[in-house]
């Protein structure tokens, strides 16, 4: 499996990464992220701000699919994931609290942006997806 | 076509054929989604959407049987205005059309033109398209707001996303 820490351009949140995840009925939802945060090895972070759908899935269904793109090569990569748990408190909140509010402010839009709570995945796999001339 | 409400529009036709990324999402049987990228996307009627998936795209491939829950996220690159369609599968496994090769021409062209604007070098977008792709045909029952924001996520009649 490819090494989280050999992506990590991915999580710079230069191009927005998509987070898939599934209805306990069996309906996918796709939400747009602007950041991904990565823990350390095995873990990655992801804001909740506004993901009503998301959150009721992973409530269901904690299986979820990542992808994300190296803004240099454009070479994507699917991370698949089970949510491990949400933190309103502590270290990695307070780092992705501080990232949000650079955000935030810089567009002015601190109210909307407003951190309610940060999820906490395990990495189960990280598969690149081809590029075309590899195909 | 089906009965039901419509659920794209003129408007929505022509939002499918600008610079746009699209992406689709499925499931397996044990409820493990999946995100690949559409290479080409197109409305048929009123309530179906034709979307070109790589053939290399297993998963997908896989996941989408007839029947199967979808969903498609459909982004300008520039503005970030973002619909997402929910619907089944109602045809997969066809082989690709002529058409289905204009159609792959026209998204990557789309996306290139608008690609320089969100820094993305215009001569690196053929990296991300395939050659040869697989069509599939979706029947849309639901259309929401997937614009980044407090908004997202909210469930839109047809014409209320101007």
């Amino acid at each position: 499996m490819t090494a989280l820490s050999e992506i990590s351009r991915c999580f710079e949140g230069e191009i927005p990464s998509l987070l898939a995840t599934c209805s306990a009925e069996g309906e996918p939802n796709l939400a747009h992220l602007s950041r991904v945060f990565r823990v350390d090895d095995h873990h990655v972070a992801t804001s909740n701000q506004f993901f009503t759908k998301t959150v009721a899935n992973l409530a269901a269904n904690p299986s979820a699919m990542l992808v994300c793109v190296d803004p240099l090569t454009l070479r994507a990569y699917k991370l698949l994931l089970r949510h491990d748990h949400t933190e309103d408190e502590g270290e990695v909140f307070d780092a992705v609290r501080q990232s949000i509010e650079v955000i935030a402010s810089l567009t002015g839009m601190t109210d909307v942006f407003a951190l309610r709570c940060v999820d906490v995945f395990r990495v189960l796999d990280v598969e690149a997806i081809p590029l075309s001339e590899e195909g | 076509m089906t009965g039901g409400r419509r659920l794209i529009d003129e408007e929505l036709g022509r939002f499918l054929h600008g610079s746009v990324s699209a992406l689709l999402g499925t499931a397996d049987l044990l409820g493990v989604p999946d995100c690949t990228r559409i290479a080409g996307v197109a409305a048929v009627d009123e309530r179906q959407l034709r979307v070109l998936v790589a053939d290399h795209a297993r998963t997908a491939l896989a996941n989408a049987r007839p029947g199967a829950r979808a969903a498609v996220l459909v982004t300008d690159i520039v503005s970030y205005r973002s619909v997402q369609w929910k619907g089944s599968i109602v045809a997969a496994g066809e082989r690709r059309t002529p058409g289905d090769l204009a159609l792959l021409h026209r998204h990557v062209e789309a996306f290139r033109a608008g690609s320089a604007r969100v820094g993305i070098a215009p001569e690196l977008v053929g990296r991300l398209f395939p050659v040869e792709v697989v069509p599939l045909v979706i029947e849309v029952d639901a259309i929401y707001d997937q614009t980044p924001g407090p908004g997202a996520g909210r469930r839109l009649d047809v014409g209320s996303l101007r």
